[in-house]
């Protein structure tokens, strides 16, 4: 991706981002090798927030990456940037940054040369550059060892450079290709909270990681692909509402599970309620919402304990599960 | 020195020239699973070369399996296995055949590495492909083949360096109960570095935590957590008035957006969180005992030590301004 | 774990101090997009309408997962060390071991067959009857020095090339692919393995070249019917050039793996090692043509082997200065070789910090 820029020149920082147009839109987009199917007429606009993407490996997530990095070229079907055709035109890349799971850094560089030389690439004279250079790798944790060459940093660190080069020109849209690989708890924290605020400041975040907590931390816009299909794009909870093969439970910790087991039988929205063990009670509905809003007065009016309340498969792992039959 | 402990060590130091990459490390490991914990640089790497013999120690002892780790490094080194963080296998070569020759490695004669093989890739899970090349292998597949060249001839002690690595969740899943198996069924002890305290707190019942090459933590993962009992709920509707509503109550509540924490002072909270929430209209999603994770309990050490979690506002500072910033001679003599 | 359960007392330790505690409070996330709770409408979403993939979660036949001990015993170094040879060695012929592409097993049997010219000539003119030609092609001083030493097209082309193919990823590939963590976790050292990759490349190496030349002068003998007596007057030139090859195939063999430990692919030590054979000679040719001195000569591997074969089969020197020199520059171009391999291989890493 660095290459691409360099031959197309340093923007100029005229170009600016329109407000009203999306910041990745892709419209039909389908891409396939030869025979095999990356990406399927998929079509989807993501402006502003941060939205997760997720996907069983072989989904098309590496696909979509290359082509949102201007690598590929759909075989059909429209991609923008901020309005912009990545394929032709470098420009866009100045607001973005990318954080790819490949390794390829200049190992003989060090930190600090390394983000200041692709810094410059952006536009920014050679004294600015080495000040947002060490801003953004002191940020990361990496002040330390900034004067040390890549190829001796450990994975983790070498994750973490690639974050800063991403973040060192302050951009628009961000996308971030499995980028807590390697991080330990504390830089994890950091960069997940870094990924929030980014978005509630009005930039555009794209994560992609395996580790469907990671993602459940960090937001709940998700975009779900399968074959090169897009599944489902929006929020998790409104998603899995929308999933109407598998009606909600709720679940319940309480000493006296069958007596409040039949207070609840009562209630409209309920059409069943089981007893796992000892001590739970999961009850049944197609009406999460409804339930949800009657619950703490037919709890309280009962007069039963109740120590713990959960939407047991209200979550990602469960989502991706229906959504994708249960296997990879 | 009692054989309870699979590793051992006394005031251990390595410094490389004026860098001192352990100091006086004082570790007792014990049988069963124990996580290695630590940032990045703590010295894990280090730690795990010292133990395996591969490097010398600038002073202090230590032993793995009562063997001592300055003079007897073969033995531990045949005695122990070692799953590597990074690739380490030939992608030329079928996955059998790679895991025979490690053991053949290990002194394993032919025969019995092979069998060996045969046996120990079906217990990853690769009966079906393990005539392949490694190189059509997914990286699921190339975890589990490291694992059985690293269990091939049945070690005492397994040190696995981010065992689930770039695995997706079906693998991470079978990775960590094939690694629980191997402790749990097969009696064997197991040393597991990762970053993931998800995985770490599901495999390992103790930690030991290392920071710049000193002991910060050892002992059981629960023994060491002590941290407050908070009550955590997540609440869709009315939650400003919720949050008053058990202010007023008199329950100490930490919020952000719709997820709030209320200290547990007794079993009376839960159900007058639920009053609360019927009296002021807000639906409980979610209420549990929140149960501080070994992620917390690694941040909040983290945190006592002078670290702490930063935000975006350090980020994006103030924009740069090359008056502020002396160049460096080097960067100076143009480019 | 039922030692632990029995076991009451805490052992923690928390920065030194035994039985602390860790307190404080944990952090509290919201994730994005989740809302401040205030409002109860969740943001809307679409479901790709009605697809469900169904595929079943297939991990084959029913899969009992059972860890079985081993109690065998480990054999010691001397089988280690077997191993590391087997797994070089035996890939040129089988499969199961290290992986030699067509390419070189095909170039290793056609060097392998033209070493044999001399002898295939020698039998022609056996069964043709033609004594001058056997002259020409038989035992002699020439012959002999000529199989393993001669320029062209042996040391020219032939030799050259299969030393490029056999140490071409013989170290290198254990830096690119990481295996060096597999061979040093083990209980093996680090000159055995060295020892073993050099004998694993010398070995072939030595068959194609002093193992040709053995096959020729015993068969040239007993094609030719040639008695004891004859056979006692070559021997010493027969086992002079028997000499001169092993030191030609260490020398290929200790630079060849000091280029290979160098890099990482496989391409550069192959290419460098036909650079410094072929070009050193080159230059050193040049230079004696255009000067007249010899001296250059030192500095090329090939001719100092070829120089000290010549004092040891006893064929005419073709260079100017002793042969002594030659031989202190073979030392000291193997030192040289061999301590580069050294610092190489000791600097292998098993893991990565």
């Amino acid at each position: 991706m660095m290459p691409d820029v360099a031959q197309s020149g340093p923007a100029t920082g005229e170009w600016k981002p329109q407000p009203e147009v999306p910041a990745v839109m892709l419209d039909h987009v389908s891409k396939w090798y030869g025979n095999i199917i990356g990406m399927n007429d998929v079509s989807l606009a993501i402006s502003g927030g941060v939205t997760g993407l997720l996907g069983p490996n072989g989904a098309g997530k590496s696909t979509l990456f290359k082509i949102l990095a201007g690598k590929l070229r759909p075989s059909q079907g429209t991609v923008r940037l901020f309005g912009t055709d990545p394929w032709k035109n470098a420009a866009p890349y100045s607001r973005i940054g990318y954080v790819s799971e490949n390794d390829s850094l200049y190992d003989w560089m060090t930190a600090l040369e390394f983000v200041t030389t692709l810094a410059r690439l952006y536009g920014y004279t050679r004294d600015e550059a080495r000040v947002k250079a060490e801003q953004v790798l002191e940020f990361v944790d990496l002040k330390d060892v900034m004067n040390k060459e890549i190829g001796k940093f450990s994975k983790g660190m070498r994750q973490r450079v690639k974050i800063a080069h991403a973040l060192v020109n302050d951009p628009e849209l961000i996308i971030l290709d499995e980028p807590l690989q390697g991080c330990d708890p504390l830089a994890r924290t950091t960069i997940m909270n870094v990924i929030r605020e980014l978005g509630a400041m009005g930039r555009t975040v794209i994560v992609s990681s395996h580790i469907l907590e990671e993602i459940e931390r960090i937001t709940e816009q998700i975009v779900i692909l399968n074959h090169g299909r897009l599944l489902a794009l929006g929020n998790v909870h409104a998603i899995r509402d929308m999933l109407d093969a598998h009606p909600h439970s709720i679940a319940l910790s309480t000493d006296r599970p069958r007596e409040l087991g039949k207070v609840f039988l009562d209630h409209e929205e309920v059409f069943g309620v089981h007893f796992p063990e000892d001590g739970k009670l999961i009850i049944r509905t197609h009406n999460l919402g409804a339930l949800h809003a009657d619950l703490p007065k037919i709890i309280t009016d009962s007069g039963f304990s109740v120590t713990a309340i959960d939407n047991p498969d209200d979550n990602l792992e469960s989502i991706l599960s229906y959504l994708t039959g249960g296997g990879n | 020195m009692s054989d309870q402990y699979v590793i051992e060590t006394n005031d251990l130091v390595k410094s490389y020239g004026p860098h001192v990459a352990l100091d006086s490390l004082s570790l007792k490991v014990k049988t069963g699973a124990t996580g290695l914990l630590g940032p990045n640089g703590a010295g894990k790497s280090t730690m795990i070369k010292t133990l395996l013999g591969l490097i010398g120690v600038t002073s202090g002892d230590g032993k793995v399996l009562g063997f001592n780790i300055r003079t007897e490094g073969e033995h531990i080194r045949s005695k122990i296995g070692y799953l590597p963080e990074y690739e380490c296998l030939n992608p030329g070569l079928e996955a059998i055949h790679q895991v025979a020759f490690s053991g053949e490695l290990i002194g394993m004669n032919p025969t019995s590495a092979m069998q060996r093989a045969h046996e120990v890739l079906e217990y990853v899970g690769l009966r079906d492909q393990r005539y392949r090349k490694i190189e059509t292998f997914s990286t699921g597949m190339v975890q589990a083949t490291k694992l059985a060249c690293s269990i091939i001839h049945d070690p005492e002690l397994l040190i696995t360096d981010e065992p689930s690595n770039g695995l997706d969740t079906r693998a991470r899943e079978f990775m960590l109960n094939t690694l629980q198996q191997i402790v749990g069924e097969g009696g064997r002890s197991l040393l597991m570095a990762s970053h993931l305290m998800e995985d770490v707190e599901k495999v390992c019942d103790r930690i030991v935590m290392l920071h710049k090459g000193r002991l910060i933590a050892q002992g059981r993962i629960e023994d060491l957590k002590s941290i407050e009992q908070e009550i955590e709920i997540h609440v869709w509707g009315h939650a400003s008035e919720l949050e008053r509503e058990l202010r007023n109550s008199g329950y100490d509540v930490r919020r952000t957006g719709r997820v709030m924490r209320v200290v547990k002072q007794d079993e009376s909270a839960y159900s007058a969180i639920i009053e609360c929430a019927a009296k002021s209209g807000a639906q409980l999603r979610r209420m549990n005992d929140h149960e501080p994770s070994l992620e917390d309990l690694f941040i909040v050490i983290m945190e006592r030590l002078g670290y702490s979690v930063k935000s975006s506002a350090e980020l994006f500072q103030e924009g740069p301004s090359a008056s502020k910033v002396d160049a460096p001679p080097e960067l100076k003599e143009g480019n | 774990m039922s030692d632990e359960e029995s076991q009451n007392i805490s052992d923690a330790e928390f920065l030194g101090q035994a039985g602390a505690k860790i307190e404080g409070q944990t952090r509290l996330e919201a994730a994005y997009g989740s809302g401040d709770g205030d409002e109860q409408s969740i943001a809307s979403a679409t479901v790709a309408g009605g697809t469900k993939q169904h595929e079943q979660a297939h991990l084959g036949t029913v899969f009992d997962q059972s860890y079985r001990p081993w109690g065998g015993s480990l054999n010691p170094r001397w089988a280690r060390n077997w191993a590391i040879l087997r797994h070089h060695v035996y890939g040129l012929f089988s499969k199961g071991h290290r992986p030699y592409g067509m390419a070189t097993k095909l170039i290793l049997f056609a060097a392998f067959l033209i070493s044999l010219a001399d002898l295939g000539m020698s039998f022609i003119s056996a069964v043709l009857g033609q004594d001058d030609m056997h002259r020409v092609f038989g035992i002699s001083r020439d012959n002999l020095y000529g199989h393993v030493l001669g320029f062209w097209p042996r040391n020219a082309i032939c030799f050259p090339i299969i030393a490029a193919l056999l140490i071409g990823g013989i170290i290198s590939e254990d830096r690119m692919h990481g295996t060096s963590a597999i061979y040093f976790s083990r209980p093996l050292n680090r000159i055995d393995y060295t020892a073993m990759k050099f004998l694993s490349v010398a070995i072939v190496l030595f068959m194609l070249i002093v193992g040709t030349l053995g096959i020729y002068y015993t068969g040239d003998i007993l094609m030719q019917g040639e008695g004891w007596a004859f056979f006692l007057d070559t021997l010493p030139i027969f086992l002079g050039a028997a000499l001169a090859g092993t030191i030609l195939v260490f020398t290929y063999s200790s630079i060849g793996l000091a280029l290979s430990s160098v890099s990482r692919g496989k391409f550069f030590p192959a290419v460098a090692l036909l650079g410094i054979f072929l070009g050193m000679k080159l230059i050193a040719f040049l230079i004696y043509s255009l000067f007249e001195r010899s001296v250059l000569y030192l500095l090329s591997p090939y001719d100092c082997v070829a120089h000290v074969g010549q004092a040891l089969v006893g064929t005419t020197a073709t260079y100017d200065h002793p042969w002594t020199w030659s031989l202190m520059s073979l030392v000291v171009i193997n030192a040289i070789a061999l301590y580069i391999l050294a610092t190489r291989v000791s600097s292998m890493e098993v893991t990565r910090e």
